[in-house]
């Protein structure tokens, strides 16, 4: 659905992409995770094309992003950090907005601002930040768009907000959909994102699917000192050491997408084999 | 939603426009009546006669005009000035062409039409204080038709004008109204003293002239009363009209253009 390659973009001096390559397809809720300016927010513009490659090249349903044709920007909903609604009434921004976007369902709006607790009848400009971005989010998910951009969607949430964040986003996740979700609050999505992207220095440094990440990986908690000297990572607890280590076994367990982005951040090369260990002995079975 | 331009959708965007903004395009064009309202007490308090010149009346409106259509049009495209507006504007599913279109229908039609008709019930107050006796002995010397007169002319320079504020709104990311009347009396500067150049290369030293009679272009520069250089031209007809109709009515179209053109390479 996108697809990205040999992406290179600077502002400037400052070099963000040389060379990024990465795929999106439809069914999946990807996490796009990475340092403070290594890209995160520029390649979802990238993607939706508010910026333009220096080299390389975007393809996204059938059109190049920065043309900015209709027929591609009815197909994608971006939701910034920094947002901007208009000073109307709910009611007024939905009726003038939702025509652009062929899939719009009212009935899903209503629902998603029901579930979030937003009175349908505010105007925009009298509400909190975080009212605001529920209604953002929830005209989002009621444009029904193929590709949904959220760069870190839960700031600004309250506790409540966040769980109907996650509620709304797995109900909303369909085989025709692909949501990309950039985020530095990985607590508030794990249960979500079941592909992980992480960027650095202007790469993709994983890109794994959940899947892959827990055959590969073990995150558990540990007393062992023998295992936790061995683990590729650990953070020291009063109810333990969380580790990650290489999957014994090949099965599947659960994942920890903090301790797998510190892990990754702290001691790349040995986590990067563990994935290819699990590649060998996909080829061998 | 295949194609690039759909006239469907530019209503659709003009009704969402409209409705996101009313409150601003209302109060907006109050200002401006207002101003001119000012400008026009302003010509009223500084007359030492009671002869109220329609032409004076035109002077003044000109005045407000050009200053408030100039940074109405510089305020089309200030979204594109913070990130969050930006964005919101440039991934909206609307061609940059039906984008154009939309600010310019709000610039040209919208805001130059309601200040029409402000200024004219402003005129028709005016008159008719006047006609009636406010002040004593007051007498209102109307003109030819505006449309006839050469004041009609400065309605072509504002369109082009405008249309320039326009263009600036988009290229410059910030401070756009300063950047573009700098630069707008950067090119003036350039372009007369161009002309300045061009006339003593061509004319040596001395005072220029040009007239236009009978399709014959008469160029001619006098020093101390004595002329130094006279020579007549005459053009293929077709071809004085079409450089006449390109430098009054050229400018907008050429600035509108450069306008669209430059929004398909905003970045944000």
């Amino acid at each position: 659905m996108i697809s990205i390659d040999n992406l290179h973009f600077s502002y400037k001096r400052k070099e963000v992409f040389s060379g990024l390559d990465l795929r999106l397809k439809t069914g999946h809720i990807y996490g796009l995770m990475g340092a403070n300016g290594t890209g995160k927010s520029t390649l979802l513009r990238c993607i939706a094309g508010l910026l333009f490659p220096g080299k390389g090249k975007i393809e996204g349903f059938g059109h190049q992003p920065k043309e900015r044709h209709p027929a591609f920007l009815q197909q994608l909903f971006i939701i910034p950090e920094e947002f901007y609604l208009p000073d109307i009434r709910i009611n007024h921004f939905v009726r003038y907005n939702a025509p652009f976007y062929p899939s719009f369902s009212r009935e899903q709006f209503n629902q998603s601002l029901e579930e979030f607790g937003v009175p349908a009848g505010n105007t925009l400009q009298k509400m909190s930040y975080g009212q605001k971005k529920k209604v953002l989010i929830s005209f989002a998910l009621a444009c029904n768009t193929p590709l949904l951009l959220m760069d870190e969607p839960t700031n600004g949430l309250d506790i409540t907000g966040k769980k109907q964040f996650r509620k709304l986003i797995a109900g909303a996740a369909t085989d025709e959909r692909c949501i990309l979700i950039s985020t530095h609050q990985v607590k508030d999505l794990d249960s979500l994102i079941d592909h992980v992207l992480i960027l650095e220095e202007g790469r993709m440094l994983l890109d794994e699917s959940a899947g892959s990440i827990s055959r590969s990986l073990q995150f558990k908690l540990s007393f062992d000192a023998e295992e936790i000297a061995t683990a590729l990572y650990r953070e020291d607890s009063i109810r333990g050491s969380a580790i990650v280590t290489a999957q014994p076994d090949g099965q599947e367990g659960p994942f920890d997408l903090e301790l797998l982005y510190n892990a990754v951040a702290s001691n790349r090369e040995a986590v990067l084999a563990a994935f290819d260990q699990e590649m060998i002995q996909q080829t061998k079975s | 939603m295949k194609n690039s331009f759909s006239f469907t959708r530019l209503w659709q965007l003009i009704i969402k426009q409209g409705m996101e903004n009313v409150r601003f395009y209302l109060l907006y064009t109050a200002a401006s009546l207002g101003i001119t309202g000012l400008l026009i007490g302003f010509w009223l308090t500084i007359k030492s006669r009671n002869d109220y010149y329609e032409e004076h009346f035109y002077s003044y409106a000109l005045l407000a005009l050009f200053l408030c259509g100039t940074l109405f049009a510089n305020l089309q495209f200030e979204p594109l000035s913070g990130k969050a507006r930006g964005i919101a504007w440039l991934s909206f599913p609307a061609s940059h062409l039906e984008k154009f279109l939309c600010a310019l229908f709000y610039t040209v039609i919208v805001f130059n039409g309601l200040f029409l008709i402000g200024a004219t019930v402003i005129k028709w107050l005016l008159v008719f204080c006047i006609t009636h006796g406010i002040p004593e002995g007051g007498r209102w010397l109307p003109m030819p038709p505006f449309m006839e007169s050469e004041e009609f002319y400065f309605i072509y320079l504002f369109i082009a004008v405008q249309a320039f504020y326009l263009l600036g709104s988009v290229w410059f990311a910030r401070f756009s109204f300063v950047k573009t009347t700098v630069l707008l009396v950067v090119l003036v500067v350039l372009g007369v003293y161009y002309i300045y150049y061009i006339n003593e290369r061509v004319f040596g030293f001395g005072s220029y002239h040009w007239s236009i009679n009978d399709d014959i272009i008469v160029l001619k520069s006098t020093r101390i009363g004595e002329i130094m250089f006279e020579k007549a031209y005459k053009p293929a007809p077709w071809l004085t009209e079409t450089v006449f109709w390109l430098m009054q009515y050229g400018w907008a179209p050429v600035f509108w253009i450069i306008t669209w053109k430059r929004l398909a390479e905003k970045e944000i």
